[in-house]
Protein backbone atom coordinates (compact mmCIF):
# COMPACT_ATOMS: atom_id res chain seq x y z
CA UNK A 1 0.00 0.00 0.00
CA UNK A 2 1.77 3.19 1.24
CA UNK A 3 0.30 6.64 0.74
CA UNK A 4 2.18 9.61 -0.57
CA UNK A 5 1.39 13.20 -1.38
CA UNK A 6 3.08 16.27 -2.75
CA UNK A 7 2.12 19.93 -2.77
CA UNK A 8 3.49 22.92 -4.64
CA UNK A 9 2.27 26.28 -3.38
CA UNK A 10 2.13 29.43 -5.49
CA UNK A 11 3.90 31.39 -2.74
CA UNK A 12 5.67 30.21 0.39
CA UNK A 13 3.04 29.12 2.91
CA UNK A 14 2.12 26.55 5.60
CA UNK A 15 3.44 23.60 3.62
CA UNK A 16 4.08 21.48 6.72
CA UNK A 17 0.56 21.79 8.05
CA UNK A 18 -1.05 21.13 4.63
CA UNK A 19 1.03 18.01 4.04
CA UNK A 20 0.34 16.80 7.58
CA UNK A 21 -3.44 17.01 7.06
CA UNK A 22 -3.28 15.45 3.59
CA UNK A 23 -1.07 12.58 4.71
CA UNK A 24 -3.13 12.07 7.86
CA UNK A 25 -6.08 11.11 5.64
CA UNK A 26 -4.12 8.11 4.32
CA UNK A 27 -3.28 6.46 7.64
CA UNK A 28 -5.05 3.29 6.47
CA UNK A 29 -2.51 2.95 3.65
CA UNK A 30 0.48 2.65 5.98
CA UNK A 31 0.54 3.20 9.73
CA UNK A 32 4.16 2.16 10.33
CA UNK A 33 6.01 5.41 9.86
CA UNK A 34 5.57 8.87 8.42
CA UNK A 35 7.96 11.31 6.86
CA UNK A 36 8.05 14.75 5.33
CA UNK A 37 10.40 16.34 2.79
CA UNK A 38 9.92 20.08 3.14
CA UNK A 39 11.47 22.89 1.13
CA UNK A 40 11.70 26.09 3.15
CA UNK A 41 11.69 29.63 1.92
CA UNK A 42 14.52 30.71 -0.32
CA UNK A 43 17.40 31.52 2.07
CA UNK A 44 19.16 34.88 2.23
CA UNK A 45 22.54 33.44 3.10
CA UNK A 46 24.60 30.51 1.96
CA UNK A 47 24.08 27.82 4.55
CA UNK A 48 23.25 24.19 4.23
CA UNK A 49 20.60 22.60 6.43
CA UNK A 50 21.39 19.19 7.92
CA UNK A 51 18.76 16.90 9.40
CA UNK A 52 20.20 13.90 11.20
CA UNK A 53 19.27 11.14 13.59
CA UNK A 54 21.21 9.78 16.56
CA UNK A 55 20.41 6.12 17.19
CA UNK A 56 18.66 5.12 20.41
CA UNK A 57 21.59 3.62 22.30
CA UNK A 58 24.01 6.46 21.62
CA UNK A 59 24.59 9.45 23.94
CA UNK A 60 23.05 12.28 21.91
CA UNK A 61 24.97 15.15 23.58
CA UNK A 62 28.32 13.49 23.06
CA UNK A 63 27.40 12.57 19.51
CA UNK A 64 26.37 16.13 18.67
CA UNK A 65 29.59 17.71 19.97
CA UNK A 66 31.60 15.07 18.13
CA UNK A 67 29.69 15.86 14.92
CA UNK A 68 30.38 19.59 15.29
CA UNK A 69 34.09 18.90 15.85
CA UNK A 70 34.14 16.69 12.78
CA UNK A 71 32.45 19.33 10.67
CA UNK A 72 35.16 21.86 11.54
CA UNK A 73 37.73 19.55 9.96
CA UNK A 74 36.02 20.01 6.58
CA UNK A 75 35.59 23.79 7.06
CA UNK A 76 31.86 23.54 7.76
CA UNK A 77 31.22 25.96 10.63
CA UNK A 78 27.81 26.15 12.24
CA UNK A 79 25.79 29.25 11.37
CA UNK A 80 23.18 28.83 14.08
CA UNK A 81 22.29 26.96 17.27
CA UNK A 82 21.60 23.23 16.82
CA UNK A 83 17.98 22.20 17.33
CA UNK A 84 17.48 18.94 19.17
CA UNK A 85 14.26 16.89 19.24
CA UNK A 86 13.61 13.68 21.14
CA UNK A 87 12.13 10.88 19.04
CA UNK A 88 9.34 8.49 19.96
CA UNK A 89 9.65 5.59 22.44
CA UNK A 90 12.34 3.81 20.41
CA UNK A 91 13.26 6.72 18.23
CA UNK A 92 16.57 8.12 19.47
CA UNK A 93 17.28 11.83 19.02
CA UNK A 94 16.94 14.08 16.01
CA UNK A 95 18.87 17.25 15.28
CA UNK A 96 18.88 20.07 12.80
CA UNK A 97 22.04 22.01 12.05
CA UNK A 98 22.77 24.91 9.76
CA UNK A 99 26.31 25.29 8.55
CA UNK A 100 28.58 26.50 5.81
CA UNK A 101 28.95 23.82 3.18
CA UNK A 102 32.74 23.72 3.53
CA UNK A 103 34.68 21.61 1.05
CA UNK A 104 31.87 19.58 -0.49
CA UNK A 105 28.58 17.91 0.34
CA UNK A 106 30.18 14.47 0.19
CA UNK A 107 33.01 15.51 2.55
CA UNK A 108 30.56 17.10 4.98
CA UNK A 109 28.36 14.00 4.96
CA UNK A 110 31.33 11.75 5.63
CA UNK A 111 32.54 14.01 8.43
CA UNK A 112 29.16 13.95 10.18
CA UNK A 113 28.65 10.22 9.87
CA UNK A 114 32.17 9.57 11.15
CA UNK A 115 30.56 9.85 14.59
CA UNK A 116 29.16 6.44 15.36
CA UNK A 117 25.37 6.18 15.57
CA UNK A 118 24.71 9.37 13.60
CA UNK A 119 22.83 9.07 10.33
CA UNK A 120 22.07 12.00 8.07
CA UNK A 121 18.49 12.17 6.78
CA UNK A 122 18.94 15.17 4.51
CA UNK A 123 21.26 17.95 3.44
CA UNK A 124 20.29 20.85 1.25
CA UNK A 125 20.05 24.59 0.87
CA UNK A 126 16.32 24.27 1.46
CA UNK A 127 15.41 20.58 1.83
CA UNK A 128 14.62 19.20 5.28
CA UNK A 129 13.58 15.58 5.70
CA UNK A 130 11.84 14.75 8.96
CA UNK A 131 10.82 11.11 9.35
CA UNK A 132 9.97 8.97 12.32
CA UNK A 133 8.01 5.93 13.37
CA UNK A 134 4.30 6.65 13.94
CA UNK A 135 1.26 8.20 12.28
CA UNK A 136 1.22 11.57 10.52
CA UNK A 137 -0.39 13.17 13.59
CA UNK A 138 2.21 11.73 15.97
CA UNK A 139 5.20 12.62 13.82
CA UNK A 140 3.87 16.11 13.01
CA UNK A 141 3.29 16.87 16.68
CA UNK A 142 6.65 15.51 17.81
CA UNK A 143 8.62 17.41 15.18
CA UNK A 144 6.66 20.66 14.85
CA UNK A 145 5.74 20.02 11.23
CA UNK A 146 2.73 22.36 11.35
CA UNK A 147 4.95 25.42 11.88
CA UNK A 148 7.04 24.81 8.79
CA UNK A 149 6.74 27.49 6.09
CA UNK A 150 7.90 26.67 2.59
CA UNK A 151 7.17 26.46 -1.11
CA UNK A 152 6.74 22.74 -1.73
CA UNK A 153 7.15 19.33 -0.20
CA UNK A 154 6.13 15.71 -0.02
CA UNK A 155 4.89 13.33 2.64
CA UNK A 156 4.69 9.57 2.89
CA UNK A 157 3.16 7.04 5.23
CA UNK A 158 4.69 3.63 4.98
CA UNK A 159 3.45 0.09 5.10
CA UNK A 160 6.75 -1.73 5.44
CA UNK A 161 7.04 -4.57 2.92
CA UNK A 162 10.62 -5.17 1.80
CA UNK A 163 12.32 -4.16 5.04
CA UNK A 164 11.51 -3.60 8.71
CA UNK A 165 9.76 -0.72 10.46
CA UNK A 166 12.60 1.64 11.24
CA UNK A 167 13.29 5.38 11.24
CA UNK A 168 16.05 5.13 8.64
CA UNK A 169 13.93 2.98 6.34
CA UNK A 170 11.03 5.42 6.40
CA UNK A 171 10.34 7.73 3.50
CA UNK A 172 11.21 10.26 2.16
CA UNK A 173 14.78 9.39 1.26
CA UNK A 174 17.49 11.86 0.52
CA UNK A 175 19.60 11.17 -2.60
CA UNK A 176 22.90 11.31 -0.75
CA UNK A 177 25.15 13.25 -1.28
CA UNK A 178 23.20 15.32 -3.81
CA UNK A 179 21.87 18.42 -2.05
CA UNK A 180 18.11 19.08 -2.10
CA UNK A 181 17.02 15.90 -3.91
CA UNK A 182 14.41 13.71 -2.18
CA UNK A 183 12.06 10.86 -3.06
CA UNK A 184 8.87 9.24 -1.85
CA UNK A 185 7.99 5.95 -3.48
CA UNK A 186 5.05 3.60 -3.57
CA UNK A 187 5.93 0.16 -4.87
CA UNK A 188 8.95 -2.14 -4.94
CA UNK A 189 11.75 -2.76 -7.41
CA UNK A 190 12.61 -6.21 -8.69
CA UNK A 191 16.01 -5.34 -10.20
CA UNK A 192 17.31 -3.64 -7.06
CA UNK A 193 20.45 -5.72 -6.55
CA UNK A 194 21.51 -5.45 -10.17
CA UNK A 195 21.02 -1.67 -10.10
CA UNK A 196 22.79 -1.41 -6.76
CA UNK A 197 25.81 -3.33 -8.04
CA UNK A 198 26.08 -1.17 -11.15
CA UNK A 199 25.72 2.03 -9.14
CA UNK A 200 28.20 0.93 -6.47
CA UNK A 201 30.73 0.43 -9.26
CA UNK A 202 30.28 4.14 -9.97
CA UNK A 203 31.12 4.88 -6.30
CA UNK A 204 27.59 5.93 -5.36
CA UNK A 205 26.76 5.56 -1.68
CA UNK A 206 23.64 4.45 0.14
CA UNK A 207 22.59 4.66 3.77
CA UNK A 208 20.19 1.72 3.58
CA UNK A 209 19.34 -1.35 1.50
CA UNK A 210 16.01 0.21 0.58
CA UNK A 211 15.00 0.23 -3.08
CA UNK A 212 13.44 3.70 -2.88
CA UNK A 213 16.71 5.28 -1.78
CA UNK A 214 18.33 3.77 -4.85
CA UNK A 215 15.85 5.46 -7.20
CA UNK A 216 16.60 8.83 -5.62
CA UNK A 217 20.34 8.43 -6.05
CA UNK A 218 19.85 7.10 -9.58
CA UNK A 219 17.88 10.21 -10.61
CA UNK A 220 20.13 12.66 -8.73
CA UNK A 221 23.22 11.26 -10.43
CA UNK A 222 21.68 11.99 -13.82
CA UNK A 223 20.65 15.48 -12.76
CA UNK A 224 24.22 16.13 -11.63
CA UNK A 225 25.46 15.03 -15.04
CA UNK A 226 23.20 17.50 -16.81
CA UNK A 227 19.98 15.61 -17.56
CA UNK A 228 16.74 17.49 -17.08
CA UNK A 229 14.45 16.09 -14.41
CA UNK A 230 11.96 15.01 -17.04
CA UNK A 231 14.62 13.17 -19.05
CA UNK A 232 15.87 11.36 -15.96
CA UNK A 233 12.38 10.35 -14.86
CA UNK A 234 11.48 9.14 -18.35
CA UNK A 235 14.65 7.03 -18.55
CA UNK A 236 13.87 5.44 -15.19
CA UNK A 237 10.64 3.95 -16.52
CA UNK A 238 12.54 1.50 -18.70
CA UNK A 239 15.64 1.14 -16.50
CA UNK A 240 13.82 0.29 -13.30
CA UNK A 241 11.97 -2.99 -13.11
CA UNK A 242 9.10 -3.61 -10.73
CA UNK A 243 6.25 -1.60 -9.31
CA UNK A 244 6.73 2.10 -8.84
CA UNK A 245 4.89 5.36 -8.66
CA UNK A 246 7.32 7.80 -7.13
CA UNK A 247 7.62 11.51 -6.47
CA UNK A 248 11.04 13.09 -6.88
CA UNK A 249 11.59 16.59 -5.56
CA UNK A 250 14.36 19.11 -6.17
CA UNK A 251 14.69 22.69 -4.95
CA UNK A 252 12.70 23.92 -7.96
CA UNK A 253 10.30 21.14 -9.01
CA UNK A 254 8.44 17.96 -8.14
CA UNK A 255 8.29 15.22 -10.73
CA UNK A 256 6.72 11.79 -10.85
CA UNK A 257 7.22 8.61 -12.80
CA UNK A 258 5.01 5.55 -13.06
CA UNK A 259 5.78 2.05 -14.27
CA UNK A 260 4.04 0.68 -17.33
CA UNK A 261 0.96 -0.43 -15.40
CA UNK A 262 0.83 2.28 -12.71
CA UNK A 263 -1.08 0.07 -10.29
CA UNK A 264 0.00 2.44 -7.51
CA UNK A 265 -2.32 5.37 -8.08
CA UNK A 266 -1.40 9.05 -8.10
CA UNK A 267 -3.91 11.83 -8.59
CA UNK A 268 -3.12 15.34 -9.69
CA UNK A 269 -5.21 18.41 -9.11
CA UNK A 270 -4.60 22.11 -9.52
CA UNK A 271 -6.46 24.37 -7.14
CA UNK A 272 -6.00 28.16 -7.14
CA UNK A 273 -2.35 28.06 -8.10
CA UNK A 274 -1.56 25.05 -5.91
CA UNK A 275 -0.54 21.77 -7.51
CA UNK A 276 -1.62 18.86 -5.35
CA UNK A 277 -0.64 15.21 -5.75
CA UNK A 278 -1.84 12.29 -3.67
CA UNK A 279 -2.42 8.57 -3.75
CA UNK A 280 -6.09 9.10 -2.92
CA UNK A 281 -8.45 11.93 -3.79
CA UNK A 282 -10.12 11.90 -0.37
CA UNK A 283 -6.79 13.00 1.12
CA UNK A 284 -6.76 16.13 -1.04
CA UNK A 285 -10.36 16.82 -0.07
CA UNK A 286 -9.29 17.18 3.56
CA UNK A 287 -7.30 20.24 2.59
CA UNK A 288 -9.31 21.70 -0.27
CA UNK A 289 -12.94 22.34 0.55
CA UNK A 290 -14.18 22.21 -3.00
CA UNK A 291 -15.14 19.66 -5.63
CA UNK A 292 -11.84 18.91 -7.37
CA UNK A 293 -11.00 18.26 -10.98
CA UNK A 294 -8.59 15.37 -10.57
CA UNK A 295 -6.72 13.22 -12.99
CA UNK A 296 -4.83 9.97 -12.53
CA UNK A 297 -1.25 10.00 -13.77
CA UNK A 298 -1.26 7.55 -16.64
CA UNK A 299 0.82 4.37 -16.80
CA UNK A 300 4.41 4.68 -18.05
CA UNK A 301 4.60 8.45 -17.83
CA UNK A 302 6.89 11.08 -16.34
CA UNK A 303 5.55 14.49 -15.40
CA UNK A 304 7.31 17.50 -13.88
CA UNK A 305 5.66 20.42 -12.09
CA UNK A 306 7.82 23.50 -11.54
CA UNK A 307 7.69 25.44 -8.28
CA UNK A 308 6.43 28.91 -9.28
CA UNK A 309 7.77 30.66 -6.17
CA UNK A 310 11.28 29.56 -7.12
CA UNK A 311 11.11 30.32 -10.84
CA UNK A 312 9.58 33.76 -10.08
CA UNK A 313 12.51 34.55 -7.84
CA UNK A 314 14.97 33.41 -10.49
CA UNK A 315 13.30 35.78 -12.94
CA UNK A 316 13.57 38.66 -10.50
CA UNK A 317 17.27 38.02 -10.17
CA UNK A 318 17.63 37.93 -13.95
CA UNK A 319 15.98 41.30 -14.47
CA UNK A 320 17.76 43.19 -11.69
CA UNK B 1 -21.29 29.12 3.30
CA UNK B 2 -24.95 28.17 3.04
CA UNK B 3 -25.85 26.08 0.05
CA UNK B 4 -28.86 26.89 -2.07
CA UNK B 5 -30.46 23.45 -2.00
CA UNK B 6 -32.93 24.27 -4.76
CA UNK B 7 -30.06 25.15 -7.09
CA UNK B 8 -28.23 21.95 -6.12
CA UNK B 9 -31.35 19.90 -6.78
CA UNK B 10 -31.78 21.51 -10.17
CA UNK B 11 -28.12 20.91 -11.08
CA UNK B 12 -28.38 17.25 -10.15
CA UNK B 13 -31.77 16.82 -11.80
CA UNK B 14 -33.47 16.12 -8.46
CA UNK B 15 -36.98 17.05 -7.46
CA UNK B 16 -37.48 19.72 -4.81
CA UNK B 17 -38.64 17.22 -2.21
CA UNK B 18 -35.43 15.17 -2.40
CA UNK B 19 -34.16 14.30 1.08
CA UNK B 20 -30.59 15.48 1.76
CA UNK B 21 -28.05 13.78 4.01
CA UNK B 22 -24.74 15.42 4.92
CA UNK B 23 -21.93 12.86 4.75
CA UNK B 24 -19.70 15.07 6.92
CA UNK B 25 -19.61 13.74 10.44
CA UNK B 26 -20.98 10.31 9.49
CA UNK B 27 -18.61 7.41 9.04
CA UNK B 28 -19.27 5.12 6.08
CA UNK B 29 -21.10 2.55 8.21
CA UNK B 30 -23.50 5.05 9.74
CA UNK B 31 -24.02 6.84 6.44
CA UNK B 32 -24.89 3.59 4.65
CA UNK B 33 -27.36 2.68 7.41
CA UNK B 34 -28.94 6.11 7.18
CA UNK B 35 -29.32 5.70 3.42
CA UNK B 36 -31.18 2.42 3.90
CA UNK B 37 -33.57 3.99 6.37
CA UNK B 38 -34.27 7.12 4.36
CA UNK B 39 -34.66 5.27 1.10
CA UNK B 40 -37.77 3.51 2.32
CA UNK B 41 -39.77 6.71 2.62
CA UNK B 42 -38.82 9.01 -0.21
CA UNK B 43 -38.25 9.06 -3.95
CA UNK B 44 -34.81 10.61 -3.99
CA UNK B 45 -32.06 10.76 -1.39
CA UNK B 46 -29.14 13.11 -2.03
CA UNK B 47 -25.81 12.80 -0.20
CA UNK B 48 -24.02 16.12 0.27
CA UNK B 49 -20.24 16.31 0.72
CA UNK B 50 -19.17 12.79 -0.28
CA UNK B 51 -15.62 14.25 -0.53
CA UNK B 52 -14.27 11.29 -2.49
CA UNK B 53 -14.54 9.09 0.60
CA UNK B 54 -14.41 5.31 0.34
CA UNK B 55 -17.13 2.69 0.87
CA UNK B 56 -20.17 4.90 0.26
CA UNK B 57 -23.47 3.22 -0.63
CA UNK B 58 -22.21 -0.27 0.17
CA UNK B 59 -24.56 -3.24 0.41
CA UNK B 60 -27.76 -1.38 -0.47
CA UNK B 61 -30.81 -3.36 -1.49
CA UNK B 62 -33.70 -2.64 -3.81
CA UNK B 63 -35.56 0.32 -2.41
CA UNK B 64 -37.92 3.02 -3.38
CA UNK B 65 -35.45 5.86 -3.60
CA UNK B 66 -32.70 6.68 -6.02
CA UNK B 67 -29.46 7.58 -4.18
CA UNK B 68 -27.56 10.60 -5.52
CA UNK B 69 -24.00 11.37 -4.44
CA UNK B 70 -23.48 15.07 -5.06
CA UNK B 71 -19.77 15.02 -5.86
CA UNK B 72 -16.97 12.53 -6.42
CA UNK B 73 -16.81 9.30 -4.45
CA UNK B 74 -13.81 7.21 -3.42
CA UNK B 75 -13.19 3.47 -3.65
CA UNK B 76 -15.86 0.75 -3.83
CA UNK B 77 -18.92 3.01 -4.10
CA UNK B 78 -22.04 0.89 -4.56
CA UNK B 79 -20.13 -2.30 -3.79
CA UNK B 80 -22.29 -5.36 -3.14
CA UNK B 81 -25.25 -3.43 -4.52
CA UNK B 82 -28.26 -5.75 -4.44
CA UNK B 83 -30.81 -3.65 -6.28
CA UNK B 84 -30.43 0.04 -5.43
CA UNK B 85 -30.25 2.76 -8.03
CA UNK B 86 -27.22 5.02 -7.46
CA UNK B 87 -26.12 8.15 -9.32
CA UNK B 88 -22.67 9.68 -8.77
CA UNK B 89 -22.50 13.33 -9.80
CA UNK B 90 -18.74 13.33 -10.16
CA UNK B 91 -15.98 10.76 -10.55
CA UNK B 92 -15.71 7.41 -8.84
CA UNK B 93 -12.55 5.84 -7.44
CA UNK B 94 -11.40 2.22 -7.72
CA UNK B 95 -13.89 -0.64 -7.81
CA UNK B 96 -17.19 1.19 -8.23
CA UNK B 97 -19.99 -1.41 -8.09
CA UNK B 98 -17.59 -4.18 -7.09
CA UNK B 99 -19.41 -7.49 -6.66
CA UNK B 100 -22.85 -5.95 -7.27
CA UNK B 101 -25.61 -8.37 -8.11
CA UNK B 102 -28.53 -6.16 -9.05
CA UNK B 103 -29.47 -2.53 -9.50
CA UNK B 104 -28.01 0.36 -11.40
CA UNK B 105 -25.05 2.70 -10.88
CA UNK B 106 -24.67 5.76 -13.09
CA UNK B 107 -21.41 7.72 -12.88
CA UNK B 108 -21.62 11.15 -14.50
CA UNK B 109 -17.84 11.54 -14.55
CA UNK B 110 -15.04 9.01 -14.99
CA UNK B 111 -14.09 5.95 -13.00
CA UNK B 112 -10.70 4.75 -11.77
CA UNK B 113 -9.47 1.16 -12.00
CA UNK B 114 -11.64 -1.93 -11.91
CA UNK B 115 -15.16 -0.54 -12.27
CA UNK B 116 -17.62 -3.40 -11.84
CA UNK B 117 -14.93 -5.81 -10.69
CA UNK B 118 -16.44 -9.25 -10.17
CA UNK B 119 -19.99 -7.94 -10.62
CA UNK B 120 -22.68 -10.61 -11.03
CA UNK B 121 -25.59 -8.59 -12.33
CA UNK B 122 -27.08 -5.13 -12.71
CA UNK B 123 -25.93 -2.23 -14.83
CA UNK B 124 -23.14 0.35 -14.55
CA UNK B 125 -23.20 3.39 -16.85
CA UNK B 126 -20.06 5.56 -17.00
CA UNK B 127 -20.49 8.86 -18.82
CA UNK B 128 -16.77 9.72 -18.80
CA UNK B 129 -13.91 7.27 -19.22
CA UNK B 130 -13.53 3.93 -17.51
CA UNK B 131 -10.05 3.29 -16.09
CA UNK B 132 -7.85 0.23 -16.56
CA UNK B 133 -9.34 -3.21 -15.86
CA UNK B 134 -12.93 -2.05 -16.23
CA UNK B 135 -15.14 -5.11 -15.77
CA UNK B 136 -12.32 -7.31 -14.50
CA UNK B 137 -13.53 -10.81 -13.59
CA UNK B 138 -17.16 -9.80 -14.05
CA UNK B 139 -19.57 -12.69 -13.86
CA UNK B 140 -22.68 -11.02 -15.22
CA UNK B 141 -24.40 -7.70 -15.74
CA UNK B 142 -23.68 -4.88 -18.16
CA UNK B 143 -21.20 -2.00 -18.19
CA UNK B 144 -21.68 0.92 -20.58
CA UNK B 145 -18.91 3.48 -21.07
CA UNK B 146 -19.42 6.62 -23.12
CA UNK B 147 -15.69 7.44 -23.23
CA UNK B 148 -12.88 4.94 -23.47
CA UNK B 149 -11.65 2.18 -21.16
CA UNK B 150 -8.06 1.62 -19.99
CA UNK B 151 -5.80 -1.38 -20.45
CA UNK B 152 -6.83 -4.93 -19.55
CA UNK B 153 -10.53 -4.11 -19.54
CA UNK B 154 -12.67 -7.23 -19.44
CA UNK B 155 -9.69 -9.18 -18.06
CA UNK B 156 -10.81 -12.67 -17.00
CA UNK B 157 -14.49 -11.83 -17.45
CA UNK B 158 -16.64 -14.93 -16.96
CA UNK B 159 -19.90 -13.59 -18.32
CA UNK B 160 -21.63 -10.30 -18.86
CA UNK B 161 -21.19 -7.53 -21.36
CA UNK B 162 -19.07 -4.39 -21.68
CA UNK B 163 -20.14 -1.77 -24.23
CA UNK B 164 -17.61 0.99 -24.96
CA UNK B 165 -18.41 3.86 -27.30
CA UNK B 166 -15.01 5.54 -27.69
CA UNK B 167 -12.11 3.15 -27.73
CA UNK B 168 -10.06 0.94 -25.43
CA UNK B 169 -6.44 0.59 -24.30
CA UNK B 170 -4.02 -2.31 -24.50
CA UNK B 171 -4.87 -5.98 -23.95
CA UNK B 172 -8.62 -5.63 -24.26
CA UNK B 173 -10.48 -8.76 -23.20
CA UNK B 174 -7.40 -10.68 -22.07
CA UNK B 175 -8.04 -14.21 -20.75
CA UNK B 176 -11.82 -13.99 -20.88
CA UNK B 177 -14.12 -16.95 -20.38
CA UNK B 178 -17.50 -16.16 -21.84
CA UNK B 179 -18.01 -12.42 -21.52
CA UNK B 180 -18.64 -10.18 -24.50
CA UNK B 181 -17.16 -6.77 -25.26
CA UNK B 182 -18.62 -4.45 -27.86
CA UNK B 183 -16.29 -1.57 -28.63
CA UNK B 184 -16.47 1.33 -31.05
CA UNK B 185 -13.41 3.50 -31.74
CA UNK B 186 -9.70 2.67 -31.59
CA UNK B 187 -8.46 -0.32 -29.64
CA UNK B 188 -4.83 -0.36 -28.38
CA UNK B 189 -4.55 -4.13 -28.72
CA UNK B 190 -6.46 -7.31 -28.01
CA UNK B 191 -5.37 -9.34 -24.99
CA UNK B 192 -4.35 -13.00 -24.72
CA UNK B 193 -6.91 -15.27 -26.36
CA UNK B 194 -9.22 -12.36 -27.29
CA UNK B 195 -10.64 -12.55 -30.79
CA UNK B 196 -12.79 -10.28 -32.88
CA UNK B 197 -15.97 -11.87 -34.21
CA UNK B 198 -18.55 -10.32 -36.54
CA UNK B 199 -21.72 -8.94 -35.01
CA UNK B 200 -24.82 -10.84 -35.94
CA UNK B 201 -28.34 -9.42 -36.20
CA UNK B 202 -29.18 -10.39 -32.63
CA UNK B 203 -26.17 -8.50 -31.28
CA UNK B 204 -27.15 -5.33 -33.12
CA UNK B 205 -30.73 -5.65 -31.97
CA UNK B 206 -29.55 -6.08 -28.38
CA UNK B 207 -27.23 -3.06 -28.56
CA UNK B 208 -29.91 -0.81 -30.09
CA UNK B 209 -32.28 -1.80 -27.29
CA UNK B 210 -29.66 -1.45 -24.53
CA UNK B 211 -28.42 1.97 -25.59
CA UNK B 212 -31.99 3.24 -25.81
CA UNK B 213 -32.71 1.95 -22.30
CA UNK B 214 -29.68 3.61 -20.71
CA UNK B 215 -30.16 6.73 -22.82
CA UNK B 216 -26.91 6.70 -24.77
CA UNK B 217 -26.47 7.53 -28.46
CA UNK B 218 -25.41 5.04 -31.10
CA UNK B 219 -21.72 5.75 -31.84
CA UNK B 220 -20.50 7.23 -35.12
CA UNK B 221 -18.32 4.29 -36.04
CA UNK B 222 -19.12 0.57 -36.14
CA UNK B 223 -19.00 -1.78 -33.13
CA UNK B 224 -16.49 -4.62 -32.92
CA UNK B 225 -17.34 -7.68 -30.90
CA UNK B 226 -14.52 -9.13 -28.78
CA UNK B 227 -14.83 -12.58 -27.25
CA UNK B 228 -12.60 -15.36 -25.95
CA UNK B 229 -11.34 -17.69 -28.63
CA UNK B 230 -11.28 -20.48 -26.05
CA UNK B 231 -7.66 -21.56 -26.35
CA UNK B 232 -7.13 -20.83 -22.65
CA UNK B 233 -10.06 -22.86 -21.42
CA UNK B 234 -7.84 -25.93 -21.57
CA UNK B 235 -4.20 -25.39 -22.21
CA UNK B 236 -0.81 -26.85 -21.71
CA UNK B 237 1.14 -24.84 -19.16
CA UNK B 238 4.24 -25.18 -21.33
CA UNK B 239 2.53 -23.24 -24.10
CA UNK B 240 3.21 -19.87 -22.50
CA UNK B 241 2.87 -18.01 -25.78
CA UNK B 242 -0.89 -18.17 -25.50
CA UNK B 243 -1.35 -16.75 -22.06
CA UNK B 244 1.56 -14.43 -21.58
CA UNK B 245 0.43 -11.03 -22.74
CA UNK B 246 3.47 -9.08 -21.55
Amino acid sequence: MCGQCGLILEHAGPIGQLLHVTEGAMLHRGPDSTGFALYGEVPHEDRVIIRAHVLRDVDADKALSSVIQGMKLVDARLTGEPQVTAGGPDGGTFFRLTAELGRSAAALLEAIEATEGVQVHSMGWRLEIIKDVGSADEVALRHGIDEFVGTHGMAHSRLATESTVDVELSHPFWARPFLDVAITHNGQLTNYYKMRRLMSERNLQFLTDNDSELIAVYIAEQLAMGSSLHEALLRSITTLDGVFTYLLATESAIGCATDRLAIKPLLVSRIDGTTALATEEQALRRVFDTELATEYVREGTAVVWDVPAVSDQAMEVDTS
Amino acid sequence: MSIDQTAVNRWAGLSDDAVHVDADGLDAYRLNRTLRELAQGSQQVAVDNPRARHNLGIGLEAMRAEIHFLGSVGYYCGGFNAGASIVVHGNAGWGVGEAMSEGRIVVRGSTAWSAGAGMRGGTIVIHGDGGPRTGIAMKGGDIFVVGSVGFLSGFMAHRGKIVVLNGAGESLGASMYEGRIFVSGDVGSLGADAIERPLDGKDTEELVRDLAVVGLPWPDGPFRKIEAEGRLWYFDKHDGRIWRSI
